[in-house]
């Protein structure tokens, strides 16, 4: 009984110790193999993180260990990664057949989701700076799959130093939560700060740091760049990044809300980086002419705003935007190949209409009396309240405006309405709210907003006017912020660049005679 | 005069079609007015391209006795070449020697720059250009639609781009950028001059400098072809060049603020080079000689096997009709399945013909601006069908939401709103995916009517009959007739695959064969035509059907599209077609990787291989292709041509002035030689003319190409996954080896006539030969003489 106890309160880790067997399977002599392994103990651990799941929401007062968290952002990263971690180990089954470095990869990418389910689960933050530091190392070897390419040298190699930026200041904040709490458990921790105290000096400093690691980690502007550039890399490991491992920066900052809602000082670095981010990245989106740079850059946009989801202390919002986030974007790589029919079916499509004044009249009119109706005038019509459904409204608006007959998107949009209440009400049982209802932050994500709002019709409606070909250059060119960091990171700390197929060519003088004796 | 040279330079490349109609090209079609062995050598003078195999190739050729000591002599007896048996064995066991080639002035830079710590010049200038070449050409950018050129918008952005002084740490570039000439003209005729290229040098180095954007200079090609078939022209190619050359003008400038030593050192070298490139490009050639004869050795291995199996006496023709007919595209996919259903029944006769079936058409689906070609690239459409059914309203539904998914305001709350039921779509598309539907494809059911017009004219009664004669004659199908004429077009089935329409039939245009297949059984079933065919001498009895299918090339399954009257008297076709096709599947599953020995089990592991969306190789699509066999169907049905052969049936009796053979050897005779040399030098260089790795590729402006990984310049040809299984190559380069059944007069009578295929048989780009009546040896036609095959010296051999 006893024992069945203590197996039963350290079952979430089998979730990463199934991960390292399928890790280790990648030894086994044939692919054949080790494949079949990896998928069943993807399986297995997909099994387990739902169970565990189960049983959490069943009986709740299930004993875990002391090591193990079991709240309930811990259970749903844990599925997450593990839901993930199936497919991607399916996906790269086929997908990677053939390669002579097949063997690397399926170790490298089940070491990686094995480190990200002990960061998601772990009570402690010793352990979970251990973790971290691996998934790290493990990102690293995927991201250098293809050693010899040039620009996947120069992605990985910037991602190298920011990861462990990210690190040091990630050991930073821990030593500092340790001066303040006395402790490395997590839960004991969070219990600190949601008792209310001030916080002191550490307590602040700490939260900055976590602050700036979860931008780092979420690949925020200007230090974005090896996001973009790291298509150099197999397309399930962009799923796998882009879908389990970015988003650690919003599952940190999620994991440490008591501290962070009381952190001003943090709260602002990320309303101003990670808002300027999503303004600007999500238009820098609109410029990218290929399926995967595209959809980097849109999640470079969407950390942004989860991040500052986060600042506003809309924590089950951006949980919510975590999770389906990865959803979404994971299946967008994973299906990149059929973007030759997307582009026939929208040459197929009706043409598009572009619509008139009296269009975005009428849809603005009815997104606003959609999300009132929805909200009620109280919450739409102030101005914390309206930062708040500021992105919904818009996103109605270019529905109701854009995307076809009103009479037809009506419906469409007033479902995507009740989606989106039935998800936040579901969330914040998971992980409840603390909006601070900050008037200067609201002010400030609203200008963000409707700077987006305007800039997209200038680009859409104007796009010959000189300011609006002005902004797309500068768009298009991204605005330069990562040619900056690369040539900085290229002189202080030079990357060891592989050589091309290297031009053959006379090394002292050419002459004549020496073509021809050659 | 160096205008000239400059046109010379952009006459040299070869097109690539977008990836929604990917249909292969011969990388240097363009240049076989030179022998195949000078391209060779200039190519790697010029750019270190690689148009023949590593000497490990065929040292393992060699070792694995595919290749034997008398191809070795008889290789170099055509060649011409002193050297012996140890000679050419020292030659490949040697490591290749790495000969100087040219350099541009961007090489000659990077040469002096600090790579560990300075971005390589010739990677930026590829990504920049690359970059701003796939916003220009992709729909609906501001760029791509301003009135401006190509050279003009370029410079307009690139004066306005801090970003590569920046990456370049060089930060008088922008002063550079600005000195540029407005007009493209006047840039190529400034920097020229400024360089100091002398005329006789302007076109191969206008030509270097193009191969460093070979892939968007094969896009730009594209355009000029379209433009060519429509009886228009372009200069993109021009300005394109300019945009290059524009780059080596800045960094001649720029190098004049090098420290003096390094600058005259630099300006020393580039003086130097311009004089040897004729030296440099000797060099090359005397190097590849002998790398030439062992590629030749390889052919004569695999012609001479060839040639005694096409000796053996043919099979008479069968006495009674037929009872069924199915005409295939000439495909070497076809070969495989037509032997397999041809086991069936000695009743059953089957046919190969270009799969666009003659038709010169492009389908509209009704009620879109949308159309696309259906017949080989070298053709402009004549004639468009339209058909009611098309699914738009979907299209336009789905085409919204991704438009509303990628408007930047709203991509927050699609997130959060729709993004949890990815998750279902993740699970579905892994576990349980459905059988893909191409968005065009998805076509009416079998009764729909399909209206051919020319022009806004509707076809007449006369004009389709017409057509539709031609056809028939074409394909030596003027009867007798049996009851069911099955008419297979071909396409392929895969998911998730930018690439899928290469694996389709090539000759429509990258699409599969179903429309053209339906259109001409239509035609072929229309009462009015049959009477009008009478008057042409063509008898269709009434009990005659015509009926239309597709043959999935994934998975060897054939559909028929017969309708409710006709399906019920099919049963047992159906019953052969199933045959045919698991012994079609049996034979390929091997290469497959696939070994299961139960039928059932095998097709149900190929179909889910077609659905999964994982899967990088779906099927071996035409690799390892060799010849291309014009005769009638009696002389090869007796044979096992292991999927490399491209059968064009034709009889030489029936095709008065030889107009028919005429057409064979100027279309299909060309599109089998594009199809072989796209794999031949898919896999010779692979970088310069394959699309490199899948699990890289990313979509560039929807159908434009792909990049691999995340720039770099765009990618044509064919992806690794489709020429090697991890373990070898798939596909031998050999080049195409062409037997013709017909009077030696006639066919040296059409070559002569037509330049360029005079061009392709003389500068070694295919082999032509000639099959007699009586059974023997064929023999080659070259530089206008006629030459027995010299087998009996391999029988003699000791193995």
């Amino acid at each position: 009984m006893l024992l069945i106890h203590s197996l039963q309160s350290w079952l979430p880790a089998a979730v990463p110790l199934l991960f390292l067997l399928g890790a280790l399977a990648a030894g086994l002599p044939k692919t054949a193999w080790s494949w079949r392994v990896s998928l069943l103990t993807s399986a297995a651990a997909l099994a387990v993180s739902l169970e565990v799941a189960l049983l959490a929401l069943v009986q709740p007062a299930t004993p875990v260990s002391p090591w193990l968290s079991q709240t309930p952002l811990s259970l749903v990263m844990v599925t997450l990664i593990s839901f993930m971690g199936f497919l991607i180990v399916r996906y790269s089954r086929h997908y990677l057949h053939g390669d002579s470095g097949g063997q690397r990869y399926q170790f490298w990418l089940q070491f990686t989701l094995a480190s990200v389910a002990v960061v998601v689960l772990s009570n402690h933050l010793l352990v979970l700076l251990a973790a971290w530091v691996l998934i790290g190392i493990g990102l690293h070897q995927l991201l250098m799959f293809y050693p010899d390419r040039p620009r996947a040298a120069l992605a990985a190699h910037k991602k190298f130093l920011l990861a462990r930026l990210a690190e040091l200041t990630l050991l930073a904040a821990i030593v500092l939560l340790y001066q303040a709490q006395q402790t490395f458990w997590i839960d004991e921790i969070l219990a600190a700060y949601r008792s209310g105290q001030a916080l002191d000096g550490y307590s602040q400093m700490a939260a900055l740091l976590l602050a700036v690691t979860a931008l780092l980690k979420c690949a925020q502007l200007p230090l974005h760049g090896w996001l973009m550039q790291v298509m150099e890399a197999p397309t399930p490991v962009s799923a796998l990044l882009h879908a389990g491992i970015i988003n650690l920066g919003g599952f940190l900052l999620i994991l440490m809300a008591p501290l962070m809602v009381q952190a001003t000082a943090a709260q602002w670095l990320l309303l101003l980086v990670a808002g300027t981010t999503a303004l600007l990245a999500s238009l820098i989106m609109m410029t990218r002419i290929s399926i995967k740079v595209m959809l980097a850059w849109s999640t470079c946009a969407q950390m942004g705003f989860m991040l500052v989801e986060c600042a506003l202390g809309l924590y089950e919002l951006a949980l919510l935007h975590l999770v389906a986030h990865s959803c979404y974007k994971a299946h967008a790589f994973l299906n990149s190949g059929t973007a030759v029919e997307q582009s026939l079916q929208s040459r197929l499509a009706d043409p598009v209409r572009r619509a008139g004044g009296g269009r975005w009249l009428l849809g603005l009119l009815l997104a606003v009396a959609l999300v009132v109706a929805g909200f009620g005038s109280e919450t739409v019509f102030s101005v914390t309240g309206l930062s708040m459904v500021l992105p919904l409204l818009l996103a109605l608006v270019i529905l109701l405006s854009e995307c076809g007959p009103v009479w037809r998107v009506l419906l469409p949009a007033a479902g995507l309405l009740g989606l989106y209440g039935l998800q936040k009400t579901l969330f914040a049982g998971l992980v409840p709210t603390a909006a601070h209802g900050d008037l200067l932050a609201s002010v400030w994500v609203s200008l963000l907003l409707l700077t987006l709002a305007g800039s997209y019709l200038l680009l859409r409606y104007r796009p010959h006017a000189p300011l609006a070909r002005r902004l797309y250059i500068h768009l298009f060119a991204g605005f330069y912020l990562d040619e900056w960091v690369t040539r900085l990171t290229l002189r202080l700390w030079p990357a060891r660049l592989p050589q091309r197929a290297r031009p053959v060519q006379p090394t002292s003088t050419f002459t004549l005679t020496a073509g021809e004796t050659a | 005069m160096y205008l000239d040279a400059i046109d010379q330079a952009c006459a040299r490349i070869a097109p690539t079609w977008p990836l929604d109609q990917m249909i292969a090209v011969n990388p240097w079609w363009e240049l076989r007015e030179q022998p195949f062995a000078s391209v060779s050598a200039r190519l790697a003078a010029l750019a270190q391209v690689q148009c023949l195999m590593p000497k490990e190739y065929f040292a393992a050729l060699w070792q694995q006795n595919d290749l034997r000591p008398v191809h070795l002599r008889q290789a170099v007896a055509e060649g011409g070449v002193a050297a012996d048996e140890a000679a050419l064995l020292a030659h490949i066991q040697q490591p290749d020697e790495g000969l100087p080639h040219w350099l541009n002035l961007s090489d000659w830079l990077d040469s002096q720059r600090n790579l560990g710590r300075q971005m390589a010049w010739k990677d930026e200038i590829i990504h920049q250009i690359s970059q701003f070449c796939a916003a220009y050409f992709n729909q609906g950018t501001p760029l791509s639609t301003g009135a401006r050129g190509l050279y003009a918008s370029w410079l307009e952005i690139t004066r306005q781009d801090r970003g590569i002084a920046i990456l370049m740490g060089e930060p008088d570039l922008s002063r550079q950028f600005h000195d540029l000439p407005a007009q493209a003209d006047e840039l190529i005729a400034t920097a020229l001059d400024e360089l100091a290229v002398p005329v006789e040098t302007t076109a191969d180095y206008g030509h270097a400098l193009l191969l460093d954007i070979n892939g968007w200079a094969s896009w730009v090609a594209y355009l000029r072809w379209q433009d060519r078939l429509q009886g228009r022209d372009n200069r993109l190619m021009q300005e394109l060049l300019a945009i290059r050359l524009a780059w080596e003008r800045v960094l001649w400038q720029h190098s004049q603020s090098l420290p003096p030593t390094q600058r005259d050192k630099l300006h020393y070298q580039w003086r130097q080079q311009l004089g040897s490139l004729p030296a440099l490009i000797a060099s090359h050639e005397r190097s590849q000689q002998l790398t030439w004869v062992w590629q030749r050795a390889a052919e004569l291995a695999y012609q001479q096997a060839l040639a005694q199996q096409l000796s053996q006496p043919a099979e008479a023709a069968p006495a009674s009709a037929p009872l069924l007919q199915a005409a295939f595209c000439i495909d070497v996919r076809s070969e495989v399945l037509r032997r397999a259903l041809e086991a069936q029944d000695a009743g059953i006769q089957t046919l190969g013909f270009a799969g666009f079936f003659g038709l010169p058409i492009a389908y509209q689906p009704a009620g879109t601006s949308f159309s696309r070609p259906q017949l080989p690239g070298l053709l402009a459409p004549a004639v468009q069908v339209t058909e009611s059914s098309a699914q738009i309203d979907t299209h336009t539904r789905q085409a919204r939401w991704q438009a509303f998914s990628r408007a930047a305001p709203a991509t927050f709350s699609q997130v959060e709103t729709t993004g949890l039921f990815y998750a279902f779509k993740l699970l579905k598309d892994s576990l349980f995916p459905a059988k893909h539907t191409h968005p065009v494809n998805q076509h009416g059911p079998e009764t729909v009517d399909f209206q051919l017009r020319r022009g806004e004219q509707p076809l007449s009664l006369t004009e389709k009959a017409a057509l539709a004669g031609g056809i028939l004659r074409a394909m030596t199908l003027t009867g007798p007739f049996a009851p069911w004429v099955l008419l297979v077009g071909h396409g392929s089935s895969s998911r998730n695959n930018p690439l899928a329409a290469g694996l389709d039939c090539g000759a429509c245009g990258g699409q599969t064969g179903e429309i053209n297949a339906r259109v001409l059984a239509q035609l072929l079933n229309d009462p009015g035509v049959r009477a009008a065919l009478r008057e042409q001498d063509i008898l269709i009895p009434a009990a005659t059907c015509f009926i239309p299918a597709l043959h999935d090339t994934t998975t060897d399954d054939i559909t028929c599209f017969a309708t409710g009257e006709a399906e019920r008297h099919l049963g047992t076709v159906y019953g052969w077609l199933a045959q045919a096709g698991a012994q079609a599947r049996a034979e390929r599953a091997a290469r497959l990787g696939l070994s299961d020995q139960n039928p059932d089990r095998l097709q149900q592991q190929l179909q889910q291989r077609s659905r999964d969306w994982s899967q990088v190789r779906p099927e071996w699509g035409l690799a390892n292709n060799a010849c291309f066999i014009v005769a009638p169907r009696q002389r090869t049905r007796h044979l096992h041509l292991a999927g490399r052969s491209f059968l064009h049936d034709y009889r030489w009796q029936q095709d008065e002035g030889f107009n028919i053979l005429e057409l064979i050897m100027t279309a299909p005779m060309v599109v089998t030689h594009w199809i072989n040399m796209q794999y031949n030098a898919s896999v010779t260089d692979n970088h310069k003319y394959g699309c490199g790795n899948k699990v890289l590729h990313n979509v560039v402006g929807g159908h434009l190409g792909v990049f691999e990984g995340n720039g770099g310049d765009l990618r044509i040809g064919l992806p690794l996954q489709s020429l090697h299984d991890g373990q070898q190559w798939q596909h031998q380069p050999l080049r195409l080896s062409v037997y013709i059944a017909a009077p030696a007069a006639a066919i040296a009578g059409i070559a002569e006539r037509h330049e360029a295929v005079r061009h392709l048989i003389d500068n070694d780009w295919l082999y032509l030969f000639r099959l007699a009546d009586a059974p023997g040896l064929p023999e080659r036609y070259y530089r206008g003489q006629w030459l027995p095959t010299r087998v009996g010296q391999v029988s003699g051999e000791p193995a």
